[in-house]
């Protein structure tokens, strides 16, 4: 495992205060709250900051890593805790944690539990039975397998207690809903029935449909000429490629509807096609001369409306 | 037989979800108390009917735990909560949209 400098993480120097470190974690974790944050690796940032937050905040877990990383250790060196290290803590338990909480953070706190962040250990005490508890997660799905179902894989968790897990994806799940595994959740006490696992979905985005709600966006490249004439063409849909036509006169920008080719569900969602007129470059002689004709026989003033305004 | 019979099968929460005030507090691990407060201020909107019989949306269910997440992580007063997630669903919409125009604009 790796060596993590968490005062490099927090962006303080060592010596910081305790109000200094909670200071630059909200500060950080205000940047990089998965729920809030517009980075694309939030997600891993937040965690290695809350990991962060948990070693220093608390003055207990604090001394015990200042001790080891005056050793000398550097962010990201190899690590191996010293064989002394721990002795006389409880161990980690079952060995399932889902703290989501680096091995490096387990390897030095992991008797101590993690306290408010994420789903701290349950300390088992013998004779109780209890139902585990409900993890929450987010997950990205591929855009053809919400449109169809299928089976995804699914990375849950980060640090020692990641998994990864097959599973059946319904067809017609949509960005923001929420899905649910039972008895994926945590383990249950006592030979309780273990928890559900609730995903929050997210689509992974894909590069030629956006999606908003059921309905996709898909944008169409078109020759000046289709434009102008009107065509009929096959464009891709989730389901497939379909036949449409372009009516004549169709401009860059324009929107049209392919009904129901959206996301499935009760009221499945629509296609959009939204046009964008291409215009090929005039690099040959006889490209030059269509332009040039087409510019002395037509009168046409795309700026015509600009001359007034009001 | 092929493998994947054995898989685990995700469930679609659906979107009348209709569950209680309890199993949402179990599903986002709140005490119904702390709940009934969020409720108060406007973080989630029950369906109708009254407090003993309040159903809630999958919607409402996303709702309560974002702002659990944002309670916890960001340390934010609950009177906060509910502006902090029309914000987030506003500017997730207005993301989207971005994203759509920029793929008509851009060459």
């Amino acid at each position: 495992m790796q060596f993590k400098d968490y005062y490099k993480t927090l962006g303080v120097e060592s010596g910081a205060s305790a109000d200094e470190i909670k200071r630059a974690y909200r500060k950080l974790a205000r940047k990089y709250h998965p729920d809030v944050s517009k980075e694309a690796d939030a997600e891993a940032r937040f965690k290695e900051i809350g990991e962060a937050y948990e070693a220093l905040k608390d003055p207990e877990k604090r001394a015990q890593y200042d001790q080891l990383r005056q050793g000398g250790w550097r962010q990201g060196q190899e690590f191996r805790p010293p064989p002394e290290w721990g002795s006389g803590w409880q161990s980690a338990g079952d060995g399932q944690s889902y703290s989501g909480f680096s091995d490096f953070f387990e390897s030095l706190f992991g008797g101590l539990g993690a306290s408010g962040f994420g789903n701290g250990r349950r300390q088992g005490s013998a004779g109780v039975r209890a139902r585990g508890r409900d993890v929450h997660a987010s997950v990205e799905i591929d855009l053809p397998t919400a449109y169809a179902g299928g089976v995804q894989r699914l990375s849950l968790g980060g640090g020692a207690g990641s998994r990864t897990l097959n599973v059946r994806i319904p067809a017609g799940v949509t960005e923001g809903r929420q899905i649910r595994l039972s008895g994926q959740g945590e383990p249950g006490l006592g030979g309780g029935p273990a928890g559900d696992l609730y995903m929050d979905v997210k689509l992974r985005p894909h590069p030629l449909f956006e999606i908003q709600g059921r309905d996709v966006h898909l944008t169409l490249p078109i020759t000046p000429w289709e434009a102008a004439l009107g065509t009929r063409l096959s464009v891709p849909t989730l389901g497939g490629k379909v036949e449409m036509s372009i009516p004549a006169g169709t401009s860059s920008g324009k929107r049209l509807r392919l009904k129901g080719r959206g996301l499935p569900g009760k009221t499945p969602g629509d296609q959009y096609v939204i046009v964008k007129v291409v215009v090929p470059a005039a690099d040959s002689a006889r490209a030059r001369e269509l332009y040039e004709a087409l510019k002395s026989e037509q009168s046409f003033d795309p700026r015509a409306g600009m001359e007034n305004p009001s | 037989m092929t493998p994947s019979n054995h898989l685990p099968v995700a469930e679609l929460i659906a979107q009348d979800l209709d569950a209680d005030l309890e199993e949402i507090c179990r599903i986002c691990g709140l005490d119904v108390e702390e709940l009934r407060q969020w409720i108060l201020e406007g973080v989630a909107e029950p369906r109708s009917g009254s407090a003993c019989d309040w159903q809630f949306s999958a919607r409402q269910l996303r709702r309560v735990s974002v702002a659990r997440r944002l309670r916890r992580d960001l340390e934010l007063d609950a009177r906060a909560l509910p502006v902090v997630l029309d914000l987030i669903e506003e500017v997730e919409t207005l993301r989207r949209r971005v994203r759509l125009l920029e793929r008509v604009i851009e060459d």
